[in-house]
C-alpha cells in the first residue's frame, strides 16, 4: 500500500469511531499507524494511544478534508443517525465536498490478522483515484 | 412562610434568571479552540448549542431534586432514586441492537430514535415503581425509595446481562449506549433531536411552579398537611410524575449526570431558605448555570497539553459534587450530634 501511494500528498483526515462523529482516534495507536500508511495525516495529532472525545467546535476548526467513520457491525439505525450529524458541521471540507464514508466492516477496529485488508481500503477511501486506476 | 404575591414571583423569577444568565454568558467565553474570550459567529452558535443543552438539563435535574426532596422529606433524595437512569440505558441500549432494526427505529422515529427510546424507558420504569410502591391509590415515601433502588438495581443488571452476551452484540463494537452509564452533554444532538425534551421540561416546570407553594406544606407530616387544606396524596402524585417526567426528558440527551439534582438544590437552599416558591426557581437557575460550568471546565481542559479530550460532565459534577454531599452529611451528623 505504501509503495503504491509513494508521491502522493497525504490527506488530513479524522477518523471518528463511534456513530455520534465525536468520538474519534487520536495518535500513537495502530488505526493512527495505518492511516499514515494508507496516505493520510491524522487531524488529531495529540495523545499517545489516544482516542479522545470532541466537539462540534474543534471539528470545525480541524476542517478535514476526509472523514472515516468506523462503526462495526452498526445497525442500519444507528448508520441513519450517524449521517444525520454531518449537515450539522456542513463548514468542514470532508462534509461539503461529500468525502464522509462509513465504514461498517467488523475487523476495522480490530489490531489482528486484517490490518492489511484495513490499510487497504483506508487507501481506496483517501485515494480514490489510485483505486480506480489499480482496477482498470 | 410570607405571603405570595405576583410582584413576588417576578421578583425571584427574574433574579433566577439573572444568576443563569451571568454563568451562562460567561460560558460563552470558554470553548474547546482558542483561549478565553468571544467566539467568532461559527463557534458561537456551537457554544450556545452546548450552552443552552447543558441548561436545560441542569435546570431539569435539579427542579426534579428540590421536588424528590420536598415530596420524600428527604434531604439526600435525587432524581436517579426511582430507577429512571437505568431504565434510560437499558433501553437506549436495545435502540442499537441488530434486532431492534425495523419500522419504528428506521421509519416512524428515524435519527430522534435513540433519545426517544432512552425517554421510553425511563418512563416505563417510573410505570413499574409506582405500580409497586402504591397502595390503593398511596404513595408512602419509604415504600417508594426501596421500590426504586430494586428496580433501579434489576434494570441495571438486565442491561449488564445483555452487554456481556456476544451474540447480541459483537464485542468488538465501541460505544453505544455504554456511555450512557457516565453522563455526558451529547453535543452531536441537534435541536431536532433536543426539543422534545425542551418542551416537556418547560411544560412540568411550569406546572412545578404552580403547585410550589402546595409543596411547602409536603415537608410537614400528613396530618399538618392535610390539615392546611392540602391533598398530600394527590400532590405527592403530581409532584413525583411531573419530577420523573423532567428526570427521563434530561436523561434522554445526556444520561445520567449526578449531583445536580442532590447538589443545586441545597445550594438554593443555603441562600433563600427552603420556602419552595423561591427555592424552585432558584435551583432550577443554579442547576442549568452549573452545569453550563461544569461543561465548559470540561472544554476548556479539552486543549492540547491538558485532558486533550472532552470529559463527560458527569465525571466533572462527580469530582465537585461528591465532597460537597460528604460535606452535608458530616454537617447533618454534626448537628445532629449537638442536638443530642
Amino acid at each position: 500500500v505504501a509503495a503504491r501511494l509513494r508521491g502522493r500528498p497525504p490527506v488530513r483526515t479524522l477518523i471518528a469511531r463511534t456513530h455520534t462523529g465525536v468520538d474519534v482516534v487520536g495518535g500513537g495507536n495502530f488505526m493512527d499507524d495505518l492511516l499514515r500508511l494508507a496516505g493520510g495525516q491524522n487531524v488529531i495529532q495529540s495523545g499517545d494511544n489516544s482516542y479522545p472525545t470532541i466537539d462540534r467546535e474543534m471539528l470545525v476548526s480541524l476542517n478535514p478534508d476526509v472523514i472515516l467513520q468506523i462503526v462495526p457491525g452498526a445497525a442500519p439505525q444507528e448508520i441513519e443517525q450517524a449521517m444525520a450529524f454531518w449537515p450539522t458541521v456542513g463548514q468542514v471540507s470532508a462534509v461539503r465536498n461529500g468525502r464522509v464514508h462509513v465504514l461498517t466492516d467488523s475487523y476495522l477496529l480490530l489490531p489482528g490478522y486484517s490490518v492489511g485488508r484495513i490499510a487497504e481500503l483506508l487507501a481506496d477511501k483517501l485515494h480514490p483515484q489510485n483505486a480506480e486506476k489499480d482496477q482498470r | 412562610v410570607k405571603p405570595w404575591t405576583p410582584a413576588r414571583l417576578v421578583k425571584t423569577l427574574l433574579a433566577s434568571a439573572g444568576v443563569w444568565a451571568v454563568l451562562a454568558g460567561a460560558c460563552l467565553m470558554v470553548g474547546s479552540t482558542g483561549g478565553f474570550g468571544w467566539p467568532n459567529r461559527a463557534a458561537l452558535g456551537f457554544r450556545l448549542d452546548v450552552v443552552l443543552l447543558a441548561s436545560l438539563v441542569g435546570a431539569g435535574l435539579s427542579s426534579a431534586g428540590v421536588v424528590f426532596q420536598a415530596i420524600l422529606r428527604n434531604p439526600l433524595a435525587e432524581p436517579y432514586l426511582l430507577g429512571v437512569s437505568s431504565g434510560a440505558t437499558l433501553s437506549a441500549y436495545l435502540w442499537h441492537l441488530p434486532f431492534m432494526t425495523g419500522w419504528l427505529t428506521l421509519g416512524a422515529l428515524g435519527s430522534i430514535g435513540e433519545p426517544l427510546f432512552a425517554f421510553g424507558g425511563a418512563v416505563a420504569t417510573i410505570l413499574i415503581v409506582f405500580f409497586l410502591a402504591s397502595r390503593r391509590g398511596r404513595l408512602e415515601p419509604v415504600t417508594l425509595l426501596l421500590v426504586g433502588v430494586i428496580v433501579n438495581a434489576i434494570t441495571g443488571s438486565i442491561f449488564l446481562l445483555i452487554n456481556s452476551m456476544p451474540w447480541i452484540r459483537d464485542p468488538a463494537t465501541p460505544g453505544g449506549s455504554l456511555r450512557f452509564l457516565v453522563g455526558g452533554l451529547q453535543t452531536n444532538l441537534t435541536w431536532h433531536q433536543i426539543w422534545p425534551a425542551a418542551v416537556l421540561i418547560g411544560v412540568a416546570w411550569v406546572a412545578l411552579l404552580w403547585f410550589s407553594g402546595q409543596l411547602n406544606a409536603a415537608l410537614l407530616s400528613e396530618a399538618e398537611a392535610e390539615s392546611l387544606g392540602v391533598r398530600i396524596h394527590r400532590l405527592r402524585w403530581i409532584g413525583l410524575v411531573l419530577a420523573s417526567l423532567m428526570t427521563a426528558s434530561a436523561v434522554a440527551v445526556s444520561g445520567p449526570i449526578g449531583f445536580i439534582g442532590l447538589v443545586c438544590p441545597h445550594v438554593g437552599r443555603l441562600l433563600v431558605g427552603n420556602d419552595q416558591r423561591r427555592l424552585l426557581p432558584l435551583a432550577t437557575a443554579l442547576g442549568a448555570g452549573l452545569l453550563a460550568v461544569a461543561d465548559a471546565i470540561s472544554r476548556a481542559l479539552s486543549r492540547p497539553g491538558a485532558a486533550e479530550t472532552i470529559l463527560p460532565v458527569g465525571v466533572l459534577t462527580g469530582l465537585l459534587g461528591g465532597p460537597f454531599f460528604l460535606m452535608l452529611l458530616w454537617r447533618s451528623r454534626h448537628r445532629a450530634l449537638e442536638g443530642g
